[in-house]
Formats: C-alpha cells, structure tokens, sequence
C-alpha cells in the first residue's frame, strides 16, 4: 500500500486516485442503503466487491450474482487465495490504466450507478422493499412473492458491489484477496451509517467523508480500522440519523426557529 | 362465480400440532359464497391458527384445505392471495412509514397489472373507506380508526374473493366500531366479496354475521345462525356465560 500511495503521489494523479476510491465507497454504500430498505443488513459486500475487481482485472468486465450473505464474502476470499491464475495469495499485478481519463469514467460510472439505484429505490420495487421492511406478512398476504422481491433487491445490490469493485480494481492497479476481507462489508457499514441511512445522499456523504479522512489518516500512518469503528459508534449513538440526518435537521430547526410559530408549517403526523 | 352446492372455502378434517401442543383439532367447516362467516372462541381456541391455515402461512399437519374446490393446502401466502384468499393481521396493520397512498398500492401491486389500473384502484378503494382525504399522509399519523380501514383497504385492493380480517373491531370506539361494521357491510352489500372474521366483539359479530362457527380448545365447539349459537348450552358454558 505505501508503494502504490508513493507511486501516485510522485506521478500527481493522487487527486484522480482517491476520486475513483471515494466513487467505488459511494457505490458500495448506496448498494447497501438499498439492501437495508427491506430490513436486512448485507455482509457479502466484501465478496461482489472481490467478484468485481477480480473479473475487471482479469476479464475486463463486471458482473454480480445473489448468493448468501457473509459466507459468500470469506468464500470468495478463501477461494481467491487458492487460484494460481489469479495470482494467488499475492494477488493480481499490473492492471494499469490511463489513470485521469479513467478517474473522470470512473466516477461517471458511479454517478450513474447510483442514480440507478435511486431509480430502483423510487420505483414500485423500492416501494415494495419499504413495505417488506414494515411488515413482511402483510407484503404476503397481499399476493406479492416476499422471497423474489429480496433476490432482486440482493442482486441489483451486488451487481452495484461489484462494479464498485471494479472501480477499486483500477485504481489500485494491484489487488489481492486481503483487500476484501470481511472489513471491507464494515466499512460500507459505516458509510452508511456515519453518512445517514436515510437517504442516498447521506449514505454517498459518508462514504466519500471517510475514505478522505482515512488516506488522510493513512498518510499519518495510523491503522483506518480505528476510523471506520469510531464513525460506526458515531453514526449508531451520537447521531443515529448519521451525519446528513442531522445537519437537514438542525437546518430544520433553524428554519422554523427564525418564523413567527402561527406560520410554522405542520409536521405530519400531528392528529387531534 | 362457482357453482351454488360448493362452498368457496372449505376445511376438512384439519389439524395443527405445534410439538406437542395441538393448537386446530380435525377443523371442519365451510364458507359459502357472499356470506359473512363469525369465528369466534376463548383465547387460545385456535382462532388465529385457522386463520393462518387458510392463508396459507401454517401448512396444516393433517386434513385438507379447499378453495373453489380446489385443494389448496400448503400453498405458499402469496399464491392463496394471488387466487382470492386476502387476510387483514390483528391491531390493524398497515405499513407505518409508507402514507396512505403507497399502502394501497402495495395491496393492489400483485393483483391490479399496469399503472393507470393500479392508480385506479387506488383511488376506488380510498373512496370507498373514505380514505380519500389522507391520501397523502404517512399512516402511523392516522388515528386508530382509520388505520383499522386503512389495513381493510389495503387488503382490498388486492381485489379479494375470500376476505379474512383478524378482529377488525380490536380497541376501537363504538362511533369507529360502527364505522367498520358498516365498511364491512359494504364490501359483502357492493362488491360481493365474501368475509371471513375472527372477532371478539360478540354483540358485533352476532348482528353482522350470517353464520358463526366456535371454537374451543382448536376444535369446533357448535357452528349455526348468530340465533342458534347464542342458545348453544355448550358455547354459553365456555364462552358466552350466562346471564344470571
């Protein structure tokens, strides 16, 4: 890692780097918002990421299947160490791109990844992935199929995941199967939740928020796990709606604190 | 819809065994096309887990459940709703975060194709339960009432044959019981949907139901007219009591 960050650093691409780092969080984190909207948390980012980054190393593609949660990620890292042809425990080298021209594809990538998600997220299928949330049986009893509704919400995650990782894979120039360990799902975690669950923006927020800190803290030569655990903490219990909740909520405040009460505009949810 | 002599439901012989505890004892009984069918019973009596026999949520241990004569036992809950078996749950659920609006609409999204259809669908039903107004708002800021018609309408809009509501009355005032009793009137009156409710409002299931089967213990205790059970020595000693 000190080799890759030297490397960037002295060729002036740094910038263009940590832009492709922060689109592959921004991806993984709006990925896993969409998996919380049915209620579930997903522990296999680690495994499509490694998918991703594996298959755009070495076939130049990506590509995302459902499979179980947190068995997949370690599975596909175990299996990883094992592959010769994929370099084995040492890893993949040399999948150099043209890093500025890549940096700008690769967050437009990103950017429509995520829009594409949002589009899921707003549509009759994201509807169906609040109701589940809200009540599983009821979704049932309705006459809608519980089970296809989550594949398609797991898979369309992945397939998220996995472009992220191939985002990851490029920029790194070099991977290996220790840069998707089960960490690597936390992460996401915390982007999530340190951003705020509640909307994309804050999820993206988050992502990009830690993985500048983190280089930052990298540089500094600190260990990054110390991050991610103190933003997870952060977003669980000082801020539950994560960073982006409670910035639009003291906006709120401010807002409707600087009007005359009789003009305040009613909250919904007020019933008498 | 289905020939007269048939009934639309039927359960034979039926029985659930949760381990050792046999929660529906060899359950027979029949709905019939546009009544309104009572199951009513102490606590415990196996009146949820009848419930969830026919919705498809329980597969029952033994015996056989018919719809439209044809066996449905073990179905999943998604395809006994897809053929007409709708069912409410207890304390009117309803999707808390989701407004009024979107909750219908997951009701009508399996069973109502195309948007333009759905959006109909939508606004017939809120119409009907007098929901119109609240369109807009989320559901946990519906007083209790009209959550109670908001789950009733969730479950219509999935265009049901057979509606089953699990106590429909539970924790309501008299003005919103009466309400709901109307609601459910309605549905059997205007739309010819036939209703099956577990409820332990007695006075209310005695006026609005056709027929009423008891249970007690998860086996059928006496089945007739609201006249006929009400007179039942065996359902006045385990459940109605006596009035001395």
């Amino acid at each position: 890692m000190p080799a890759v960050l030297f490397g960037v650093a002295t060729d002036g691409s740094y910038f263009g780097q940590l832009l492709i780092w922060a689109a592959a969080a921004c991806v993984q984190a709006a990925s896993l918002r969409l998996v919380m909207l049915i209620g579930e948390i997903n522990l296999s980012t680690a495994g499509f990421c490694a998918i991703g980054a594996y298959g755009a190393g070495y076939l130049g593609s990506t590509f995302g299947v459902p499979m179980l949660a947190f068995c997949v990620s370690e599975v596909v890292r175990l299996l990883l160490t094992r592959a010769e042809f994929l370099g084995g425990n040492s890893g993949l080298v040399g999948i150099v791109p043209d890093l500025p021209a890549y940096a700008a594809i690769a967050a437009l990538l990103a950017v429509l990844t995520i829009v594409a998600l949002y589009i899921a997220e707003t549509s009759t299928l994201g509807l169906l992935f609040r109701a589940i949330r809200n009540h599983e049986p009821l979704v049932q009893a309705v006459g809608i199929n519980v089970r296809r509704v989550k594949i398609a919400c797991l898979a369309i995650a992945s397939a998220a995941v996995g472009l992220s990782g191939g985002l990851q894979a490029y920029a790194n120039s070099v991977i290996a199967p220790g840069d998707f360990s089960f960490l690597l799902s936390v992460y996401a975690l915390a982007y999530v939740k340190f951003g705020g669950d509640g909307s994309v923006i804050g999820a993206c927020l988050g992502a990009v928020l830690l993985t500048v800190i983190s280089q930052y803290m990298l540089g500094l030569g600190a260990d990054q796990t110390i991050l991610f655990g103190g933003a997870l903490l952060v977003g669980l219990i000082v801020m539950p709606r994560g960073v982006y909740g409670t910035a639009l909520a003291l906006l709120q405040r401010l807002r409707r604190g600087g009007r005359p009460a009789g003009i305040a505009i009613p909250v919904a949810g007020d019933e008498t | 819809m289905t020939d007269a002599a048939a009934p639309l439901l039927e359960l034979r012989d039926v029985t659930k065994r949760f381990g050792g505890l046999v929660a529906v004892r060899a359950l027979s009984f029949a709905i019939h096309s546009g009544e309104v069918l009572g199951l009513i019973g102490p606590n415990g009596a196996g009146k949820s887990t009848t419930f969830n026999l026919i919705g498809g949520f329980y597969a029952p241990t033994a015996g056989e459940v018919l719809f439209e004569s044809r066996r449905i036992t073990g179905n999943e809950p998604h395809v006994a709703a897809r053929m007409g078996i709708v069912r409410t749950f207890q304390h009117g659920s309803v999707f808390r975060d989701l407004t009024v609006r979107d909750n219908i609409t997951v009701g009508a999204t399996a069973t109502v194709r195309g948007h333009a259809a759905r959006e109909a669908r939508v606004q017939e039903t809120a119409r009907m339960l007098g929901l119109e107004p609240r369109l807009d708002d989320p559901a946990h800021a519906l007083p209790s009432g009209h959550q109670r018609l908001l789950s009733i309408a969730i479950a219509l809009a999935a265009r049901p044959i057979l509606l089953c509501l699990d106590e429909p009355l539970a924790g309501l005032n008299p003005a919103e019981t009466q309400e709901v009793l109307e609601v459910i009137a309605r549905i059997r009156g205007e739309l010819g949907v036939t209703v099956l409710l577990v409820e332990h409002n007695v006075g209310a299931v005695m006026r609005i139901c056709d027929r009423i089967v008891v249970l007690n213990f998860g086996a059928k205790l006496a089945e007739g007219t609201p006249v006929e059970v009400r007179e039942n020595e065996h359902v006045i000693d385990a459940y109605l009591g006596r009035a001395d």
